[in-house]
């Protein structure tokens, strides 16, 4: 159970996961720990355990693409006119992701016809943008492609670690706790400085990261495709507000350099 | 345990200072003292973490080791980039170091100063040194990345990430997402074997107050601007332009053989985010004839707040710094 309190204090919220995480392990650690001086140290389940805790931090990023994380709030304290009209419009917004995230959670051997079905029952493909259906086909390979890199990524930490548990298992000499925890620290460190720096690993995570920022950029483009097409639509999109604010930065780009002239500060030139 | 983390305080920033200029995002600080030295000192900081591990607490505090020694310290705090900071460049910051710099002779009536660059500021110390040689008397690089071809893991990964799709995507590159990157590097020792350690010291209060100012400081990451993070893979670790002399700053070329300055540079003999290989090749490369290496054997963040390294290489580095500061 977390103590919320924490979080009021100055303690970074990672360093309270990894506490946590950490006092997780060092229980499992201390059972293994126990089985090694009894002569039965084997793999079994609580090296399992250590492994999901190490590594659930590496899929922070992943949930953080995830749609189930951009669910609209449906309270929205003193409804007027304007505020109806807001949360139809939302309504709207969240009954179309939660229908995405369905078709993506639950992607069937050919998840293109799944679109074409989602397609020929929600919208009318000919009142959409191109960009649109592109976009949103072009995010759906991403998520393709990432699945499967996920995949590999997963199998390929866990080889690794496995690989450095046999180890551990097969060497493992310790008088006291502390020193069987750094032997497993070091065993560990071991196998992951040569993974991560393995071609291999390298090409893997490149392929998974660049398929899910095609999948995340690919889809929220056909999302401000559809809002920028209605022309109902009050909204201002990210692509929009960046446009301005790459307008403004050049703006006060050339109101320095004006200001640099004036006073004769402008960098020489060779 | 969780009852004393409850109790725990940070308040990072040992020594006073006050913003002296602002630009939107960008922050000019200058720390109170009694400057006994006539060259001032401007800290660059690195456009990722915050500037305060420099100050982080009295004991560890480079920040006070400067000012108890009678320089006048100034900084610049790169603030906290917001969406709308997504389209600064490099070349925004190079001009605000410019404009830093002189605001200070304006304000000290000196013809140069002492620019002290830590670990990406040291990039951008550099690069400053190199277009404006005659406003630098001292060059002091901490940790500097200039060779970006090392092997070390994160630059191992930075040379295979596609920075636009990750910009175009994210916007800014955020702080959580580098927090998890920089874990992902080292697991077995960053996740695991730290957190032990303090698994196991939890009833030694000081060193659990040290643990987590430190903790505090490494997850306090601000974003990284979407093109600034673009230019930095690319033309940094990608092409390693600046090493290969074909960097430049708004069509201003960066010419290392500018660099003739007195250099002093600072580097931790087990940094695995700027190993030492990122440095000697620029130190081999410029031709300032006072230049020195001083080391230790710590990793990037122990350089500076370890008291080790306190014990044996500021000292030293205050020294060199204020032989050439009268």
């Amino acid at each position: 159970m977390i103590d919320y309190e924490l979080f009021k204090r100055d303690i970074p919220k990672e360093s309270i996961e990894l506490i946590f995480i950490n006092v997780k392990i060092r229980e499992n650690l201390r059972s293994l720990w126990e089985l090694y001086k009894s002569g039965n140290l084997e793999y079994n389940d609580k090296f399992e355990e250590i492994f999901n805790e190490m590594f659930k931090i590496f899929l922070r990023p992943l949930k953080l693409f995830s749609l189930e994380t951009i669910k609209i709030p449906k309270t929205y304290g003193f409804l007027n006119a304007y505020f109806d009209f807001l949360r139809s419009y939302f309504e709207y917004l969240q009954s179309l992701f939660e229908l995405i995230f369905k078709v993506i959670t639950s992607l069937s051997d050919n998840p293109f016809k799944d679109w074409e079905l989602y397609l020929e029952n929600f919208q009318d493909v000919f009142i959409l943008p191109k960009s649109a259906v592109q976009n949103l086909f072009r995010g759906l390979e991403g998520y393709e492609r990432f699945v499967s890199k996920y995949d590999e990524f997963s199998r390929v930490l866990k080889e690794s670690y496995l690989k450095a548990c046999r180890r551990f298992i097969q060497n493992v000499k310790a008088n006291d706790f502390d020193e069987f925890v750094n032997l497993f620290v070091q065993e560990i460190s071991k196998e992951f400085d040569r993974v991560l720096k393995s071609e291999n690993y390298v090409s893997l995570q490149k392929e998974m990261v660049e398929s899910l920022m095609d999948y995340a950029y690919h889809i929220r483009r056909y999302f401000e495709d559809l809002i920028e097409y209605n022309p109902l639509n009050p909204f201002a999109t990210i692509s929009m507000i960046d446009e301005a604010y790459r307008r403004i930065q050049d703006l006060k780009r050339r109101v320095d350099r004006l200001e640099r002239i004036v006073y004769g500060r402008f960098p020489k030139e060779d | 345990m969780v009852d004393f983390l409850k109790k725990i305080e940070v308040k990072p920033w040992a020594s006073d200072y006050e913003v002296v200029h602002e630009d939107w995002l960008f922050k000019l600080l200058h720390f109170k003292s009694r400057q006994k030295y006539r060259i001032p000192i401007l800290i660059v900081y690195a456009f990722i973490n915050r500037p305060y591990i420099l100050d982080l607490h009295s004991d560890v505090s480079v920040i006070k080791r400067f000012l108890d020694s009678g320089l006048d310290v100034w900084m610049i705090d790169w603030g906290y980039p917001k969406r709308a900071d997504k389209f600064l460049k490099i070349s925004d910051y190079i001009d605000y170091i410019d404009f830093c710099v002189n605001f200070i002779r304006d304000e000290r009536c000196v013809e140069s100063i002492t620019l002290h660059g830590y670990c990406l500021g040291a990039t951008l110390s550099c690069i400053y040194a190199s277009i404006h040689p005659e406003k630098v008397k001292n060059l002091v690089l901490q940790a500097p990345p200039l060779n970006f071809d090392t092997d070390n893991t994160l630059a191992i990964w930075a040379k295979s990430i596609d920075a636009k799709k990750i910009s175009r995507t994210l916007g800014n590159v955020y702080g959580d997402l580098l927090n998890i990157a920089f874990l992902l590097v080292d697991p077995a020792r960053l996740i695991l074997e730290k957190y032990q350690s303090l698994l196991k010291n939890s009833n030694n209060e000081k060193f659990v107050k040290d643990f987590m100012y430190m903790d505090y400081w490494i997850f306090d990451s601000p974003s990284i601007p979407g093109y600034v993070y673009e230019e930095y893979i690319k033309r940094w670790y990608h092409r390693n332009e600046i090493l290969r002399g074909e960097y430049d700053v708004e069509d201003i070329r960066v010419d290392l053989n500018k660099i003739e300055m007195p250099v002093l540079i600072l580097i931790a003999e087990r940094d695995h985010i700027t190993p030492p290989e990122a440095a000697i090749p620029f130190y081999d490369l410029i031709p300032s004839k006072d230049k020195l290496i001083l080391s230790v054997d710590k990793g990037h963040i122990g350089l500076t707040v370890s008291r080790h390294a306190h014990k044996t290489l500021w000292h030293k580095a205050i020294s060199w710094i204020l032989e050439r500061s009268k």
